[in-house]
């Protein structure tokens, strides 16, 4: 379980996150949705301490979290992997080393041992043949299934997704939904979810946050969020260009 | 530096609104703030160099990186300036002693004990200063660090160390063959301007064991600034492209700050120790 307890953070003079509570349930596939710019990414960096709040608490497991130093956050990172936006491989390393890189620093593994649990593990996202490429030569919706290979390698009890579908094809964005929800389902790890997918969002997701001006606007389920009255969330789901909502 | 996501840090401008002393102050703090972080990027790469394991074919990679594409560069520039010093140091003396004896022994010790490791010092923070700044901007931008501290790598043990390991070496070696091609090209103008004999200027009377120390020490110090500050510079940058164009510019301004300003100290500790 994770709870976000009254976060606030700012940047200099400008407060993105705003006293923003909530709890993520155990096992399910959590969407936190938004405007760009609202703070969703810098809110799951906290829950991995590569950003720390202001003020507030983050708990884990039953654990304050949100003033870990880095060694304390080790244990942490390796319960919660995260997936960039980006992809974030490594230009200089094979696909096959960018997913050894955490079995080597986190389970302290030879790099042959890291390298062949590597292989295996990019044949689980039907990368393999890929194996000793390097990350430019490949596309999008490649990198993003090498990314997610990496981030699973530590075998996490959660992992955090950056808007894991922006970029990418629509059946490449597809197949990434449907990873993220076979590792709900068949795993039983967490994932969290920061998108504005539309698709996605009302596709897989068990939760939904929405983020708004720094504030939590509504929490729900799918229904919920089609069925509320709230202009401002209804013109976010259904992308209408007027109305209340303001950027 | 470590804590926060400068990708994501608006640059705000906090020091105009203080006025002229405030302003003054803040410049100050924020300059032992940057001072502080730089001893920690040093003294954890030292950690790192004492007990960090080694990453396969990183040092070798570096190495050729820092040292073999930065030959032809550095044997250019350096040649060119040992034609202009030697050129310049010979219509010195035809004013005042018309007698070129000395001119390459004086010319070699000033080589050794100063201008090879600082000038040549000073070409290398352009190119290698400039490149590693430019490079761990863009992954700092791009939220390659952060990936690499969600697989539990530390930036300063995984892309630091190794540079700076490379450099220490590859500094130093390369200012032995700079201040080789400076002298030789030396050697060459002041036969062919002012006809000295080549076994005249090669003449090594002048340089002694102390000369040869304060060039070494000059050596490790040069190389080990060059990677610490400009590896500092790239994990500070923030914001985007133009971040990383900012800490590009700040890394060669303060890598040659620092060779400067080392050159002052280690020089000053080198009369003392070994008087001419």
């Amino acid at each position: 379980m994770i709870q976000f307890k009254n976060i606030i953070k700012s940047f200099g003079p400008k407060t993105v996150l705003q006293d923003v509570s909530f709890d993520v349930p155990t096992g399910s596939v959590f969407f936190i949705i938004g405007a760009s710019g609202v703070g969703k990414s810098v809110l799951i960096k906290h829950l991995v301490g590569l950003l720390y709040p202001d003020s507030g608490e983050i708990w884990l497991d039953g654990q304050e979290i949100s003033r870990f130093d880095e060694v304390q956050m080790g244990p942490v990172r390796k319960k919660c992997a995260m997936v960039f936006q980006h992809s974030t491989l490594f230009d200089s390393m094979t696909c096959a080393e960018n997913v050894a890189l955490p079995l080597r620093k986190h389970k302290n593994l030879s790099l042959k041992a890291a390298l062949a649990e590597a292989r295996h593990r990019l044949e689980i996202v039907r990368m393999q043949e890929f194996a000793d490429r390097y990350p430019p030569e490949l596309g999008d919706g490649m990198r993003k299934r090498v990314a997610i290979a990496r981030a699973l390698t530590v075998d996490p009890s959660y992992v955090l997704f950056d808007e894991p579908t922006t970029s990418l094809d629509p059946v490449s964005a597809r197949r990434v939904d449907a990873l993220i929800r076979e590792l709900s389902d068949k795993l039983g790890v967490t994932s969290i979810v920061v998108s504005h997918d539309l698709t996605s969002i009302f596709s897989i997701a068990d939760r939904i946050v929405m983020l708004y001006r720094g504030k939590v606007r509504m929490e729900g389920g799918r229904q919920d969020f089609k069925a509320t009255p709230d202009g401002v969330v209804q013109q976010f789901i259904t992308g209408r260009a007027t109305g209340p909502f303001e950027l | 530096m470590t804590t926060g996501n400068p990708q994501t840090e608006p640059i705000d401008h906090p020091h105009e609104e203080l006025g002229a002393v405030g302003a003054l102050g803040a410049a100050a703090i924020d300059l032992l703030i940057g001072a502080r972080e730089l001893y920690s990027v040093f003294v954890r790469t030292l950690y790192y160099v004492a007990r960090g394991r080694r990453e396969k074919g990183a040092l070798a990679r570096q190495m050729y990186e820092i040292g073999n594409r930065s030959i032809f560069f550095l044997s250019i520039t350096m040649g060119f300036i040992g034609m202009i010093l030697v050129y310049q140091a010979g219509l010195q003396a035809k004013r005042v002693v018309p007698d070129y004896t000395l001119l390459g022994a004086t010319y070699l010790e000033l080589l050794v004990r100063d201008f090879a490791a600082s000038l040549g010092a000073l070409m290398l923070a352009t190119r290698v200063g400039a490149g590693i700044a430019a490079e761990i901007g863009s992954m700092v931008v791009t939220e390659q660090i952060d990936a690499l501290r969600m697989c539990a790598a530390d930036p300063i043990d995984f892309l630091i160390k190794p540079r700076f390991l490379a450099s220490l070496i590859m500094t130093t070696m390369l200012i032995v063959w700079a201040g080789t091609v400076a002298f030789v090209a030396g050697a060459f103008t002041a036969y062919f301007a002012y006809d000295v004999p080549l076994q005249t200027f090669f003449n090594m009377a002048l340089v002694d064991s102390g000369d040869l120390a304060i060039g070494l020490t000059k050596c490790v110090a040069y190389g080990a600034a060059i990677p610490i500050v400009s590896g500092y510079c790239g994990l500070s940058t923030f914001g985007g492209s133009e971040g990383v164009g900012w800490a590009t510019t700040r890394a060669v301004v303060n890598t040659s700050l620092a060779i400067i300003i080392l050159n002052f100290f280690i020089s000053g500790a080198g009369f003392l120790i070994f008087p001419a």
